[in-house]
């Protein structure tokens, strides 16, 4: 095994949990898509690893690079490879206190992707508005009012009945 | 506040499932894009190279000042590219006298084929009713089979109109699977299998409504053509075109 192989590997291995969970944010709450964006970011990290390794600023652009992945897909069709199944699965039973969880992915999955980005950069990876401007290319005047707007959103449509079963994305105010 | 918030976007992670990464993959597909990549950046060097060579050798055969026409360029830039022409053939429908089910139509569908309006790719030399088939270009019952030409053999399309969301596709080692999900609610899961040296491709269409349609690419005949004819996306124009809508059982 490389060097290469190796250090990548190693920071895989500490990182994908981690990456999965904002993923998992990013996509709107579907841990299928947050795998595939997930995948898809780490064989990116992988062609460019030995300039990050050098810099010291892998895990920036490994965000970067998954929070541009999620805007763009969720502008295009959704594609993925099927997972591969030996046996049919069995049905599983909810965890108690799910529905709170439900609750908020349908909250999430209606903002709009970049107003989504915005929210779970700045209060689930605790970036600062600077940090936020820079990963998602825009001026932290844009972050500021996308910030507000998101919450204030994820807050009315968290209020009690107001997230629907099925509904289309919170338009942009 | 910023804590409030992390907490709530924290609830939407209970219930997380076991990492399921694939790591081997990961390293592939890695691998590939720096293949990739440096093919690129080799490639570009070459074509510098080649423009730098023939741009000199240009300049000194004195080739600037002719003009389209004098270089035999004219002909070619005008003229459309090329395509051996389709033929499509059809049978006559027979009416059924077995069958307590009156058979189901597909005259939109005929119409498209023989106006060309399906864009059959360049490889494809003919469409016709399979053999043998009662009723050719109409569906025999649900099924509509059709042969497809090529210069290395032939294929055999089937169409099927399914019941609404009876459609499961499961896949299994070796087997090439897509999910593809439409913003309009349309989703299109595709199979490729390739047992005994014969690609077989298997499209599942789902409409917004329900409705389904399954397509099967395979080998067919004595000059069979083991490699899959026609593009993926074709699979989902077809099984979206607008004459399969409305059939009810």
């Amino acid at each position: 095994m490389s060097d290469r192989d190796a250090e990548f590997g190693e920071y895989l291995d500490s990182r994908a949990v981690v990456m999965r969970r904002t993923a998992y944010l990013l996509s709107g709450g579907d841990w299928h898509r947050a795998e595939d964006l997930v995948q898809s970011t780490l064989a990116k990290i992988y062609v460019a690893w030995p300039r990050l390794n050098r810099a010291g600023n892998v895990d920036a652009y490994a965000r970067k690079i998954m929070v541009r992945t999620a805007i763009d897909e969720s502008r295009r069709a959704f594609r993925r490879r099927e997972n591969v199944v030996g046996d049919l699965p069995e049905i599983g039973v909810p965890p108690a206190g799910v529905d709170d969880a439900v609750d908020v992915r349908r909250a999430l999955a209606r903002l709009p992707p970049g107003q989504r980005a915005v929210v779970v950069l700045r209060y689930w990876e605790d970036l600062s508005v600077a940090e936020t401007a820079q990963a998602l290319g825009k001026s932290e005047g844009t972050i500021k009012s996308q910030a507000s707007k998101g919450l204030a959103a994820l807050r009315e449509l968290l209020a009690a009945g107001r997230v629907a079963l099925e509904g289309s994305p919170c338009p942009t105010r | 506040m910023p804590d409030e918030v992390k907490a709530l976007l924290g609830r939407a992670l209970d219930g997380e499932p076991p990492l399921d990464l694939d790591r081997d993959a990961i390293f592939a597909d890695g691998r590939a894009r720096l293949r990739r990549r440096r093919s690129i950046a080799i490639g570009g060097a070459a074509m510098a190279v080649v423009v730098a060579v023939v741009g000199t050798s240009a300049l000194a055969g004195g080739l600037i000042g002719q003009s389209a026409d004098d270089l035999g360029l004219g002909a070619s830039a005008s003229a459309p590219p090329s395509r051996p022409p389709v033929s499509v053939t059809t049978s006559k429908a027979r009416p059924s006298t077995t069958e307590n089910r009156p058979p189901v139509e597909w005259p939109r569908l005929t119409d498209e084929l023989l106006t060309g309006k399906i864009p059959w790719p360049a490889e494809v030399t003919s469409v016709r009713g399979k053999p043998g088939s009662p009723r050719g270009f109409q569906f025999d019952g649900a099924t509509l089979e059709l042969v497809l030409g090529s210069a290395s053999g032939e294929r055999l399309l089937t169409v099927r109109v399914e019941p609404p969301n009876t459609l499961r596709m499961f896949c299994r080692q070796g087997e090439y699977c897509f999910r593809e999900e439409m913003p309009t609610g349309l989703v299109v899961r595709t199979k490729t299998d390739h047992s005994d040296g014969r690609e077989t491709v298997f499209a599942n269409v789902r409409m917004p409504n329900g409705e389904e349609i399954s397509l099967i690419e395979s080998a067919w005949g004595d000059r069979a053509r083991p490699h899959r004819l026609l593009p993926y996306p074709l699979f989902t124009s077809i099984g979206t075109t607008p004459g399969l809508r409305g059939y009810v059982r």
